[in-house]
């Protein structure tokens, strides 16, 4: 397993070296004197200023020494300094990093929940009303934009009828709460914001585990199970359920840059301090490192899913061989 | 049966008004159909005379519209009097169908994709048509005290905005943004990507190494990062917004077409075009790639509803397409924050865009089962 693991992570290396490249040389496109990029917008830019940047930045050197000077660092984790924050970008990804990742974590978990129960009924009830309720609704709700279903739930749960916060992480007074208190304010904040975010997965996920479920149900194990006389719900839940859910750690992997993108506009709407509002923000002020930074460290967290699905998938789905090199 | 000689002339000449000559020829389906195109065409030209006998001095938009209703009753006749005309050499009997006409025939008892398709047929009309449905000017600020935040009625269906501005006619106009916009992403994500996929898939080797490793990089990046980072970049106007959504984008189409001609380049057709002395270029695009046509239809489909939810995203944002220029992701974002008291300022261009994604997904889940001849297997297995 362990070496399974190695192996697979020795292929992340030059795909990370390929993310750091490509926005390296992303960011060299844009039209025009690249020390614009570090002049703040609509400062008054003098000659002096600019060649200070441009010596500071490492601008006047050759774009290949520029290019290893950004591997260094950038592999480092140091991104430079904000314009509009004046601090590490370093810094800034430390806090915002984790929120992003809570955020995530929690959707995919209500998507977990919601997707496999709403998928089961789906498939046990097949072709009845329920059935194709749940199928149409689930495509319905998979196409609602995150941002358009954001602003609805906010308009009836927060305006209409007042249950959760419109906005931001924690409420005024939450430094003077309990232990307990914190917990469930942070939990109260994070109510919308998660199920916008997961809705869409869950309906993804209960269509994908209602085709799965009904191959399952028909072969040849489960008669054979429904034969011994096993109850329905024992053959669904014990038998079935458990061939038709492993490949949906991988998809689970794959949706994770989904999330990020999504993430980005569900946090701008409800003032979430994450790494996607950092990067929305960013770009409208063009707070150049900043973005050069998340979108670095939002590729480089899509391979580690990846990853972390490959090896999952693997740990749960005992046909897959950890030595390839030998197997087969 | 014969016909007289007379009898087909007069069939000819009622032909040219759509559909009558198909009602006598008893397709009474397609008779509707060409009737009610046709109509509804001449409809609206009479309707908005007045904009249309303005066109002349009128704007590039109205111009456009007024152009492709007319073309479009011309279209509706010159198809009525050719139809008509097979119908009476075929005297209604048709051969086998193709494989293209099983499709079709199969989505159309798809009720749920047909369904989407003419919603989406009638999404794009309104868009095209926007500068003579439209009931108001989008950009007209009214009086401001008396017109601002009316809730819909009657005269404003959707109600109007902060400015007064008729929320209806601007969501008709936001929809030549959002609809253009999404086609063109997805015409570019699809050319590249299936251009790069067929190239890599073909040769294989070096080429397909270089080729997908570029791909395995780009896909690493969350789209819509890659979008956000190229929009901070760049200026973004409709042209570049275009081009920032298409080459985000085409990496997915990319591989899967790159999967499907490794497979089909393996079969014993690929081989013998091969072995005649086609050239690859020509063995790739006349004897692969229409093997992969299918899947790149549905995968088109489904990008259109992405890229269109990519657009709304930034523009909501304010990083794609910037007011006054409406489009429904900008339209969104303006009533967000009105949303406590003028909910319907948010509420119905999401909802247009909603519906415009849904459609778009049950196309495409019908265009799957519709291309997949295994499909129709299925019924009886």
């Amino acid at each position: 397993m362990v070496k399974y693991i190695l192996r697979r992570a020795v292929f992340v290396a030059p795909l990370v070296l390929g993310i750091v490249t490509a926005t390296f040389f992303l960011s060299h496109l844009a039209p025009g004197d690249p020390v614009s990029l570090y002049l703040e917008p609509h400062r008054q830019a003098d000659a002096e200023l600019v060649e200070r940047i441009r010596h500071d930045r490492g601008l006047d050197r050759p774009i290949l020494v520029q290019y290893g000077t950004w591997l260094r660092d950038s592999v480092r984790g140091d991104f430079g300094d904000s314009f509009q924050h004046r601090r590490p970008v370093r810094d800034l990804l430390a806090e915002a990093v984790p929120q992003t990742l809570l955020l995530i974590l929690l959707a995919l978990a209500v998507d977990a929940a919601l997707g496999i129960s709403l998928g089961i009924l789906s498939a046990v009830r097949r072709d009845t009303l329920l059935d194709r309720v749940l199928t149409v609704g689930s495509l319905a709700v998979y196409a609602v934009p995150g941002f358009w279903l954001a602003l609805m739930l906010i308009l009836v749960f927060s305006v209409q009828l007042g249950w959760f916060p419109t906005s931001q992480a924690t409420s005024i007074g939450y430094d003077g709460m309990s232990m307990l208190g914190k917990l469930l304010d942070r939990l109260w904040h994070l109510v919308l914001p998660v199920t916008v975010l997961g809705v869409a997965g869950a309906a993804a996920t209960a269509r994908y585990v209602r085709g799965r479920l009904l191959d399952v149900l028909s072969e040849d194990y489960i008669t054979a199970a429904r034969g011994r006389g096993l109850r329905e719900s024992r053959i669904v839940v014990g038998h079935a359920l458990r061939n038709a859910l492993i490949p949906i750690v991988t998809i689970y992997g794959m949706s994770l840059p989904f999330l990020l993108g999504s993430a980005t506009i569900v946090e701008t709407i409800f003032a979430w301090p994450g790494m996607g509002r950092l990067t929305v923000d960013a770009v409208a002020s063009r707070d150049y490192p900043i973005i050069l930074a998340t979108t670095t460290v939002a590729a480089v967290l899509t391979i580690l899913g990846n990853l972390l699905a490959d090896v999952g998938y693997a740990a749960v789905d005992p046909r897959v061989s950890y030595d390839a090199a030998h197997g087969d | 049966m014969p016909r007289m000689a007379t009898e087909r002339l007069a069939v000819r000449a009622r032909a040219l008004v759509p559909g009558l000559a198909h009602w006598s020829l008893g397709s009474r389906g397609r008779a509707a159909r060409l009737m009610l195109g046709a109509g509804t065409a001449l409809g609206v030209l009479g309707w908005r005379r007045d904009r249309v006998l303005g066109a002349r001095d009128g704007s590039l938009d109205l111009k456009i519209a007024v152009a492709s209703l007319v073309l479009f009753l011309a279209v509706c006749v010159a198809f009525s009097w050719w139809d008509a005309g097979r119908l009476l050499r075929e005297d209604g009997s048709t051969g086998s169908p193709g494989p293209w006409h099983l499709a079709m025939r199969r989505l159309r008892s798809n009720r749920l994709a047909a369904a989407s398709a003419w919603v989406i047929l009638l999404m794009g009309a309104g868009a095209l048509l926007a500068p003579l449905v439209a009931p108001h000017d989008p950009t007209a600020i009214g009086d401001v005290l008396n017109t601002r935040f009316l809730p819909p009625s009657w005269s404003h269906p959707f109600g109007t905005d902060q400015f007064g501005r008729d929320l209806f006619s601007r969501a008709l106009y936001g929809a030549r943004v959002s609809l253009s916009v999404g086609l063109l992403a997805m015409l570019l994500a699809t050319t590249v990507g299936t251009l790069v996929g067929a190239v890599a898939g073909y040769f294989g080797d070096a080429v397909d190494g270089i080729l997908m490793r570029i791909v395995d990089v780009w896909i690493a990046f969350p789209a819509f990062y890659l979008m956000l980072l190229l929009v901070g970049v760049f200026d973004t106007n409709v042209p570049t917004l275009v081009a920032i959504l298409g080459l985000a984008a085409w990496p997915a189409t990319a591989r899967f077409v790159r999967g499907e001609m490794l497979s089909l380049r393996a079969r014993d057709y690929a081989e013998a075009a091969r072995a005649i002395g086609c050239s690859p270029g020509r063995i790739m695009f006349r004897h692969l790639l229409p093997g992969a046509l299918s899947p790149i239809l549905v995968t088109a489909a489904l990008s259109v509803a992405g890229m269109i939810g990519a657009e709304a995203g930034l523009s909501f944002l304010g990083l794609g397409i910037r007011p006054p220029t409406p489009s429904w992701g900008n339209m969104i974002a303006a009533g967000k924050d009105s949303l406590i008291h003028a909910w319907w300022v948010a509420f119905f261009p999401g909802g247009l865009l909603t519906v415009t994604l849904v459609s778009f997904g049950l196309l495409a889940d019908g265009l799957r089962d519709a291309l997949d001849p295994r499909a129709e297997m299925r019924k009886y297995v």
